[in-house]
């Protein structure tokens, strides 16, 4: 499974629940098949998806909350997991785009520890998160996210993908720059929590 | 007597009526959301914090953890505090940078600073990294002197971070919170 073809999946599943990701090409792609939603920031810095969508999930009563984490992010804010866990969100999904590789350069030459075996589906379920998946094919994925984006969580879904460099041309454009983004974000989640009427 | 027995001894003593100020300064402008990760100086207002039902409370694992946290929740429509040891700054300094690019409104109260009352060696590394961090990031803050001060900077710090759109620190020195 391409991360591409996860991404076109999830953004069928996603049904405007607000997402943050985190650094990487992911952003580009979603950002294609996404266009300039408003509600999905891009390039938040690693470790960070998960945390600030957790304090946004806890604070609010949107249906869904979106961290989309690479293996890398993941790892790098593993701690984060024990708090998800501890306060267990109902509205907090955490999709983990898993290359084994920190694969946003050099082709995906540089392996992660998932590369090694570090399951993160059972570091989540460690952390005391019990809805949980590891996908492989869009199959399972489907089945996956339609899960995830339903019923009460938190969610933890491990999406396996083929290591692949930048070399795709129709995922060129870059995100939006931070500070815009963010703005725009924080105005989105004004208008879905009703706090612009 | 075994040592799970033993009756708990405080090493330090508090002040209490410091701690009841600095929590209600925080309710009553607001403060709605509280993220912290446990440590010495500021132990009483985190109790007080977890133990007021109007303010809904998360304890982190890590601070820099906390601040994207309580990012999180003012996107979410809280106004939130992070409050942590000094030492804190060490981990949060990206996270921090992210949220003045951001323009994100975040209370920040922290234990230590690099001058007042810092008598034991082991943090020394915790009294050298916050300011620097602060003074790096052009983060406003003020270090408290006086208890008495504590709703007036409270207040006009929060007042700032709602204007001006981004985090600010107020410094804890050991003598606010611990007798003697």
């Amino acid at each position: 499974m391409r991360r591409p073809e996860f991404l076109e999946l999830f953004a069928r599943h996603r049904c405007g629940a607000p997402t943050v990701l985190g650094p990487g090409l992911a952003g580009r792609e979603l950002l294609t098949l996404e266009g300039d939603d408003p509600t999905v920031l891009y390039n938040m810095d690693m470790p960070y998806a998960t945390p600030l969508c957790l304090g946004l999930a806890l604070s609010t009563a949107l249906p869904r909350v979106v961290a989309l984490e690479g293996d890398g992010s993941l790892l790098a804010g593993v701690p984060g997991l024990g708090t998800v866990g501890r306060y267990r969100p109902r509205n907090l999904v955490i999709i983990v785009l898993d290359n084994e590789a920190y694969g946003s350069f050099g082709h995906g030459e540089m392996a992660s520890a998932t590369s090694a075996g570090v399951d993160l589906e059972r570091l989540g379920r460690a952390c005391g998160i019990d809805r949980t998946a590891t996908v492989r094919t869009l199959d399972e994925a489907e089945r996956a996210l339609a899960r995830a984006m339903a019923e009460p969580g938190p969610w933890l879904v491990v999406a396996k993908l083929e290591a692949h460099g930048d070399t795709d041309p129709r995922f060129a454009r870059v995100p939006p720059d931070v500070a815009d983004g963010g703005l725009k974000f924080y105005r989105a989640l004004r208008a879905l929590t009703g706090r612009d009427t | 007597m075994t040592v799970s027995q033993q009756v708990p001894r405080p090493l330090v003593g508090y002040r209490e009526d410091a701690a009841r100020l600095l929590y209600a300064s925080l309710k009553n402008n607001g403060v709605n959301f509280a993220v912290f990760l446990p440590d010495t100086v500021l132990h009483v207002v985190d109790k007080l914090l977890l133990a007021d039902p109007d303010i809904q409370t998360v304890v982190c694992s890590r601070e820099d953890e906390g601040a994207a946290i309580a990012m999180g929740a003012y996107w979410g429509g809280k106004t939130p505090v992070l409050l942590m040891e000094g030492s804190g700054y060490g981990l949060a300094g990206l996270i921090l940078a992210r949220g003045v690019v951001q323009r994100s409104p975040l209370l920040i109260i922290s234990s230590h600073n690099s001058v007042l009352g810092e008598r034991f060696n082991y943090h020394a590394a915790t009294r050298l990294v916050a300011q620097p961090i602060l003074d790096a990031l052009r983060i406003p803050y003020h270090v408290l002197r006086d208890v008495d001060e504590i709703p007036t900077v409270v207040r006009e710090v929060l007042l700032t971070i709602s204007g001006q759109r981004l985090p600010a620190a107020i410094l804890v020195p050991r003598h606010i919170l611990i007798e003697g």
